[in-house]
């Protein structure tokens, strides 16, 4: 760990206090339990957007890639407009956090199968042919979502304009247990294969040479990377391009390209990223912005900084 | 001894390899030249298992290339680049040393750091062993990844134009080492190489190739003739000897 790390990880412990102390009535069950509920799925939401995109962005050898570009996100949101249109505002799909974290998460994850099991069959396939398709299908899927809700009553419009932004005001304690016990599955399922990440950063040729299974180790990951997205878009909804910010710093404050330190790393300012985001968003703004809107704003114009900096060297 | 046998090669609808017959001895440093296009490259790339074969057998020490597994391949034969540019903020040490992964698995024990800190000193390379491999020029870059295969410890090195990018000085200094390894350590070390003089100077055998095809394949005191080299890069050649080193003057003639 190096030494820049270390104000990193009080900064993030001093946001958690603040997080959940500021302004807090300790004797209130409610407000408490619910500042806990949004902090741990926080937590959960950085640790997926962290692996997702820095392993996504070690696969496709691109620093500037985020896993939400195959579409996920794009999917999600019109499902809740299919829903809607079929079962209409009132049905249990709709209403019931579980089922529709559940339902959210099966179809995001048929999805991604889908389009690895028909890809992955022709050998040789590029992950940038895979990343194409993915982003044409998201297209396809926001003008469909566009296109349908034209036909929808403006009551229920309202729930489908929630759906295309991220906010916490979507879990409730079992989604967030299920969440967690996907997560941890998942990360046991990836954990075996965390000592070949580093290699895969070497490139197909150079993993083979030294002994690494390149194709089966990066299908693994993959499969891993959109189960992560799903569930962290079912929970939250879409979050993920947040990861290209997260990406962005992690490797502009990191001295290593090794990833054992720079998932930590990435996890902990995404983190700092979105506990911030919330923390204006509930006290300062009035819970009137979604979260992704706000972090973008954010990550955006630590990015314009960043080019600015750039620029006067 | 690597046995190849009829090996044809197809991108598509294009032919790159053609009945390809070749026995490569064991021990010895070999050299692959050719024009442009010949398909040394991908000869290398199917002997080092990164393409398939379409047709016929290459055989590593008596066994069918495809059956090895792939990670017992990897301690038997490595395999060198011709481009070797990556954008990771990795150390000079922290690459060499992923050329033990194929024995450590990531866990590095004392030997596998004497191997990489050998390594490092037989490249000349310690002194800058905690710098960024983005940060290094490309002759030393160069060596870096030579070094990564040279801790690799294979019996078999291919080596895909290891001279680009360096200057006479280090390119001399590559050609010693390779010579090194096959004399000191019997290693078998098969690269392709563009300067005629360092294949001739410094290989035991060349193999000629041109358009998919083996033109010749012999020890290179036999094969350094005017005739031989014309035919091969249709170009004209003048052979001078002198004691115990030959240049083959193509520059001006």
């Amino acid at each position: 760990m190096s030494k820049q790390v270390i104000p990193l990880y009080f900064t993030l412990f001093l946001f958690v206090l603040l997080f959940v102390f500021f302004d807090a009535q300790i004797d209130n069950e409610f407000i408490m339990i619910g500042r806990l509920q949004r902090l741990f799925a926080l937590v959960l939401v950085s640790m997926t957007i962290a692996y997702s995109t820095l392993v996504f962005q070690t696969i496709s050898g691109n620093k500037i890639l985020s896993p939400s570009l195959m579409g996920y996100e794009h999917l999600f949101v019109l499902l809740q407009v299919v829903l809607l249109l079929l079962f209409g505002g009132n049905s249990v799909l709709l209403q019931s956090k579980v089922w529709s974290f559940l339902l959210s998460t099966t179809v995001m994850v048929i999805y991604s199968f889908v389009l690895y099991f028909c890809l992955f069959r022709k050998p040789n396939k590029q992950i940038y042919y895979i990343l194409l398709i993915g982003l044409i299908l998201g297209i396809f899927f926001n003008t469909s979502t566009q296109f349908l809700q034209m036909t929808i009553d403006p009551d229920e419009f309202a729930y489908v304009q929630s759906a295309m932004f991220s906010s916490l005001g979507r879990i409730s304690i079992h989604t967030l247990l299920l969440a967690f016990l996907l997560m941890v599955l998942v990360f046991l399922y990836l954990f075996r294969y965390f000592k070949y990440l580093d290699i895969l950063s070497l490139g197909r040729e150079y993993a083979l040479g030294l002994g690494v299974d390149y194709d089966k180790v990066v299908q693994q990951q993959l499969f891993g990377i959109s189960i992560l997205v799903a569930i962290s878009t079912a929970l939250i909804g879409p979050i993920t391009f947040v990861g290209i910010f997260v990406s962005g710093i992690t490797y502009r404050i990191s001295s290593t390209a090794k990833h054992r330190s720079n998932v930590s790393l990435a996890i902990a300012i995404s983190f700092i990223l979105l506990i911030c985001a919330q923390f204006i968003i509930e006290h300062i703004l009035n819970y009137k912005h979604s979260l992704s809107v706000l972090i973008n704003l954010l990550g955006g114009s630590y990015f314009v900084f960043l080019i600015l900096k750039l620029l006067r060297k | 001894m690597i046995e190849i046998n009829s090996l044809h090669k197809k991108y598509g609808q294009r032919t790159i390899l053609k009945d390809i017959n070749l026995k490569i001895p064991k021990g010895k440093l070999v050299s692959l030249i050719g024009p442009n296009g010949a398909g040394k490259s991908t000869l290398l790339s199917i002997i080092a298992r990164l393409e398939k074969i379409d047709q016929g057998s290459v055989k590593l020490d008596g066994q069918e290339l495809s059956h090895y597994a792939l990670s017992s391949f990897s301690t038997k034969l490595s395999f060198l680049k011709q481009q070797n540019s990556l954008d990771l903020k990795l150390k000079v040490a922290e690459l060499i040393a992923f050329g033990r992964f194929p024995y450590s698995k990531g866990q590095l024990n004392p030997r596998d750091i004497e191997i990489v800190n050998e390594a490092m000193e037989r490249m000349n390379l310690s002194h800058l062993c905690d710098a960024f491999i983005d940060e290094i020029s490309g002759g030393e870059r160069q060596r870096v990844f030579l070094a990564m295969i040279i801790a690799q410890d294979t019996d078999y090195i291919l080596l895909d134009e290891p001279l680009n990018n360096l200057d006479m000085k280090h390119a001399v200094e590559i050609m010693q080492i390779a010579t090194r390894l096959v004399r000191e350590f019997n290693k078998t070390v098969i690269m392709v190489v563009h300067d005629i003089n360092f294949a001739a100077n410094y290989s035991d055998y060349m193999i000629g190739m041109k358009a998919g095809e083996i033109v010749f394949m012999d020890k290179t005191d036999s094969i350094m003739g005017e005739g031989i080299l014309r035919s091969l890069f249709d170009i004209d050649f003048r052979i001078i000897k002198d004691g115990s080193s030959l240049l083959c003057n193509y520059y001006k003639i």
